[in-house]
């Protein structure tokens, strides 16, 4: 082993080797065209790969983890003389409850949903979501307000017809000027531009995209759709150190009671918190990783079967040379050494080009790539090849190039001196 | 130099063929000898047993007072490198290496340095009266000129034993004559022995001694300086 290693690193064996290689250009070149391709392949996909797994990691890391949303749905078992599939709403009184019984909780508060309304500007109109919510959204809810302010607990508390709009709201039916304190119409009825609101996180929305929401006071949202006190949904977040499960348990229990629900009864109140969110993105994650090495790897193993069967013809040709070879004494360590070494230049030049490529066309599209376009672009975050990734293809690459070489290496160790001078 | 005991060959493979039957020769050191017989008289196997590129089934061979018999790869690599210079009919220079170069591989297997290499090879080019083709590939050269080269690779490594496999019969005969000049002159000034196998009995006649092989054993064999 430490003969061939020795040989490998010999300057006269690379001499010999870049002979026998440059002896066929455009062969060689070819050949080595399809590992450079599978590399190259490899690394945008993992590239993208990260950049993906970037966007969605960065997204979720906005969001306090130790936080709960909390859904209603229809009953599922009947209880107390009620039958099942009932319908049934949170109600605000609900929600004072819980903040009074679960002291664990660091603020809890509702997404009211009313309907799509329009709002119109002079000429410019468009229907857009409405969402009431009450000052604490923002705590449990990342919001980039860049402009006024947000709903506050004085809105809330005397339903003051003020409205916070979505950046894309200004843009489209504002022609981008912000009228703040100004007075704006939305389904037929007036009210006070208070802020703009921005989406934090690219692609993870609370039921409407932060940009195409109007914002409101959510007693006043009850108050436009007939709600009495209905909540939609409710945010929680715990405290720190205080695990969500826990909180979830006493919350269930408590509307439980209150709404007569069965305490068995696990369809008619649905809790999501971040912890399943994150499993779920991180078994997205890990599968397109998956993904992507699979088929990076089969590009490239495609590749190495064409240097695997250059070689071995390169060999086949070469047999009468590898016979005047071992005549003249060359022993079989430095035939083989000779032929793993070819097939290992191949590989490794053309995969380290591929490699370089690969990071130099990502580092061209830059940090913020948008996959995609319009609405549904997804903006890479960090496109890049993580060090130790780098570092791991390159060790399967000198594999692959060495398992290349392998057969054609026994093929040309089977070549007897003999052979090759009986061809004459 | 080289002593054989009742050698034999045969070839398996489809149907088995006995090739060598029983060869005994002794080959003196510093003698020219040539080998001649019909095709398929077993010369040619005799040729590739003595110069380690095929093993034999029977007997035993001497080359220079060492048994060779059941060497591996490596140890029949080392001996052929270190004892044996090959020429061959159709010369096998490596055809992408100029003649300085081809020269210099039985050198670079002994693990000799470039620079050495390359002047030994040079040396001996020129002993060939090859010099000026130094940097010329084999596709550039005449035959002769490419068994020139061919026997200064085979010369390159100080070899006791040369052995040529009709080292003439791809050349045209007054070329052919130069090569025999060259031979004898490698056999009478090196004191290298020079086994030849050829089927010209002109050929046949510049060596010292010659033995007839037929149907795999030595038939006669006779002293051309008698004459």
């Amino acid at each position: 082993m430490n003969n061939i290693l020795r040989e490998i690193f010999d300057t006269d064996r690379l001499h010999e080797v870049w002979q026998s290689l440059t002896r066929n250009r455009r062969r060689t070149l070819l050949t080595a065209f399809g590992v450079f391709w599978g590399v190259f392949m490899l690394v945008m996909m993992l590239s993208i790969g990260n950049g993906i797994k970037g966007n969605i990691i960065g997204a979720i890391g906005q969001i306090p983890s130790n936080m709960t949303l909390v859904f209603t749905q229809r009953t599922s078992i009947p209880y107390a003389g009620f039958r099942k599939g009932r319908y049934w709403d949170i109600k605000a009184e609900d929600m004072q409850e819980i903040q009074a019984k679960v002291p664990e909780i660091e603020t809890i508060s509702p997404i009211v949903w009313g309907a799509s309304e329009n709002i119109v500007n002079g000429d410019k109109s468009g229907s857009y979501q409405i969402r009431g919510v009450s000052g604490e959204y923002t705590k449990t809810f990342p919001v980039n307000v860049t402009a006024g302010r947000f709903i506050n607990d004085m809105d809330v508390a005397e339903c003051r017809k003020v409205v916070v709009l979505g950046q894309k709201i200004v843009d489209e039916i504002f022609y981008g000027k912000v009228p703040l304190g100004k007075y704006v119409r939305i389904g037929g009825i007036s009210y006070q531009v208070i802020g703009v609101s921005v989406q934090k996180t690219d692609n993870f929305n609370l039921g409407s995209r932060e940009d195409e929401t109007i914002t409101m006071p959510y007693t006043l949202v009850q108050r436009l759709y007939n709600m009495g006190t209905n909540l939609g949904i409710l945010m929680i977040r715990a405290k720190e150190d205080v695990p969500i499960a826990s909180i979830e348990g006493q919350v269930g229990s408590i509307l439980k009671s209150r709404h007569m629900i069965s305490p068995d009864d696990t369809v008619a109140l649905d809790f999501m918190n971040l912890d399943q969110i994150l499993q779920v993105f991180k078994a997205l994650g890990l599968g397109i990783s998956l993904l992507i090495w699979i088929v990076g790897l089969g590009t490239l193993l495609s590749g190495a079967v064409g240097v695997s069967n250059i070689v071995m013809i390169t060999v086949k040709e070469r047999t009468n040379e590898i016979g005047v070879r071992r005549a003249i004494g060359a022993r079989p360590s430095s035939i083989v050494s000779q032929i793993m070494c070819e097939s290992l230049i191949i590989t490794v030049a053309a995969g380290i080009s591929g490699l370089v490529a690969g990071v130099g066309f990502m580092a061209m599209l830059g940090d913020n790539f948008k996959l995609g376009a319009g609405e549904s672009a997804m903006t890479l975050i960090n496109p890049m090849l993580d060090f130790s990734t780098a570092v791991s293809a390159l060790v399967v690459i000198i594999l692959i190039g060495l398992a290349a070489g392998l057969l054609p290496a026994r093929r040309a160790l089977r070549i007897k001196a003999i052979d090759a001078i009986r061809e004459e | 130099m080289i002593r054989l005991e009742n050698i034999h060959k045969t070839y398996t493979g489809g149907t088995s063929l006995h090739v060598l039957k029983g060869i005994n020769l002794n080959i003196e050191d510093g003698e020219f000898l040539s080998i001649m017989g019909a095709s398929g008289s077993g010369k040619s196997t005799l040729l590739n047993i003595l110069g380690l590129l095929d093993n034999y089934d029977e007997g035993a061979y001497y080359l220079d007072d060492v048994l060779i018999k059941n060497l591996s790869e490596i140890q029949a690599a080392d001996y052929r490198n270190k004892l044996i210079g090959f020429v061959f009919q159709s010369f096998n220079l490596i055809n992408y290496k100029n003649a300085l170069e081809n020269v210099a591989l039985p050198l670079y297997y002994q693990g000799i340095g470039r620079r050495q290499r390359n002047q030994i090879a040079l040396e001996y080019l020129d002993k060939m009266g090859m010099k000026d083709w130094a940097t010329h590939l084999p596709s550039e050269m005449s035959g002769g000129q490419k068994q020139r080269v061919a026997i200064a690779r085979a010369l390159a490594t100080k070899p006791r034993v040369i052995l040529a496999d009709e080292p003439t019969g791809a050349l045209d005969s007054k070329t052919s004559v130069e090569v025999m000049n060259i031979l004898q002159r490698v056999n009478r000034e090196d004191g290298i022995t020079v086994i030849m196998v050829t089927h010209a009995p002109e050929m046949a006649a510049f060596t010292d001694r010659t033995i007839h092989i037929k149907d795999g054993i030595i038939d006669s064999e006779n002293d051309n300086n008698k004459f």
